[in-house]
């Protein structure tokens, strides 16, 4: 009993450069995406676009190579490469978000971006297929406490180290869409000239 | 012909050179052991209490959202040092080396990039002399040691360094 609670179900999707993890449980479901797929720029600002339909809402999508560019050293290629799959957009639900993030979801001025947020869920567009892995906790590792929160904050929660010269990122997708969200929202209101 | 030493031997032996065993007046003074580096160009002191080990051909792992300074991480037995480049801080030098120190200091895991270790000083107290001026109030050190017709060695203070970190991961 105690050996299976030191496992957790996580979906791990690998680049060229970097391996991220994320928690299998703050995944409602996932949509496979048409090959070459390029995300539309929708007006919402860099990243988003409302290509993804789901429960008969349109849901706002963040495009994760955005993010991945900010990491820096990773090969951005993807669903852009010509043959290659389109990758999945996980679902979020907001209902797994602070009260704080679903508050900014609610309040977010800009009709652009207000007009479309779903209430209920969110999404973010992976270049690529995850699998579904279940891995031991105790081979999770917490960052030193001075990178700790501030690398929390960015969506970044931690790192395991499964064989030699291997680091693979734990990621907090619905951290990154919302960090995403409220710079996108941020820009928009500099452009409404709120 | 002299004996070989067993475990036994060896560790008394350090146990002796490193000071446990020492008796009589020079035992009522003060020591204390430094660890003296080259970073670069320059040499520094670190308390030696406040290093684990000394780890040779480390892989850097890249780790983003932090300043240049920091390197990255290493992996000691699993878990993620935050490795520093403290000649980039210092000199605006960028350090090229796979030599660290690794110390566990106040929770922190933490990793020094350096080009060689010099020496192991033991020093009395008077040999450590404090800064008096600390006008910007960012002093990296928390003395220098001085001895005689020996060049000055200004000994890290960890703590100001990863004070500098979390300011600057604060700002970011």
């Amino acid at each position: 009993m105690k050996a299976e609670s030191e496992f957790h179900p996580f979906l791990v999707f690998r680049y060229p450069g970097v391996t991220f993890f994320i928690n299998r449980n703050s995944v409602e479901t996932s949509l496979f995406l048409e090959p070459g797929r390029q995300s539309r720029n929708d007006g919402f600002g860099k990243g988003f676009s409302a290509d993804i339909s789901f429960g008969g809402e349109s849901l706002i999508t963040y495009d994760l190579a955005r993010f991945l560019e900010a990491i820096g050293p990773v090969d951005k290629t993807g669903s852009e490469e010509p043959g290659r799959p389109g990758g999945v957009a996980l679902i979020l639900p907001v209902s797994g978000f602070s009260p704080a993030d679903r508050s900014t979801l609610e309040d977010t001025p800009g009709r652009r971006l207000e007009d479309r947020v779903s209430e209920t869920r969110v999404a973010v567009a992976m270049g690529r297929h995850g699998e579904a892995e279940s891995i031991p906790l105790r081979e999770i590792r917490l960052f030193s406490p001075s990178l700790r929160g501030p690398l929390r904050g960015r969506g970044l929660l931690g790192c395991r180290f499964p064989g030699e010269g291997e680091c693979h990122w734990f990621l907090d997708l619905g951290r990154i869409w919302m960090n995403a969200f409220r710079k996108a929202a941020g820009d928009m209101r500099r452009e409404d000239g709120e | 012909m002299q004996r070989p030493m067993n475990n036994e031997a060896i560790l008394d032996r350090l146990s002796a050179d490193s000071g446990d065993t020492e008796t009589g007046p020079a035992a009522a003074e003060k020591w204390t052991k430094f660890l003296i580096v080259e970073i670069g160009e320059q040499r520094y002191g670190f308390y030696a209490d406040q290093i684990k080990e000394i780890v040779t051909d480390q892989p850097i792992y890249y780790v983003p959202f932090v300043p240049p300074y920091i390197k990255g991480f290493i992996n000691r037995h699993g878990e993620p040092y935050t490795a520093f480049d403290l000649s980039l801080l210092f000199e605006k030098q960028g350090l090229d080396s796979r030599l660290f120190l690794v110390s566990r200091h106040g929770g922190d895991q933490l990793a020094f990039q350096i080009s060689d270790v010099t020496e192991i000083l033991k020093v009395s107290e008077g040999e450590l002399h404090s800064l008096s001026s600390m006008d910007d109030g960012e002093s990296y050190f928390s003395g220098v040691l001085s001895r005689e017709g020996a060049e000055d060695i200004f000994v890290l203070n960890i703590d100001s360094v990863v004070a500098r970190l979390e300011r600057d991961l604060g700002e970011g």
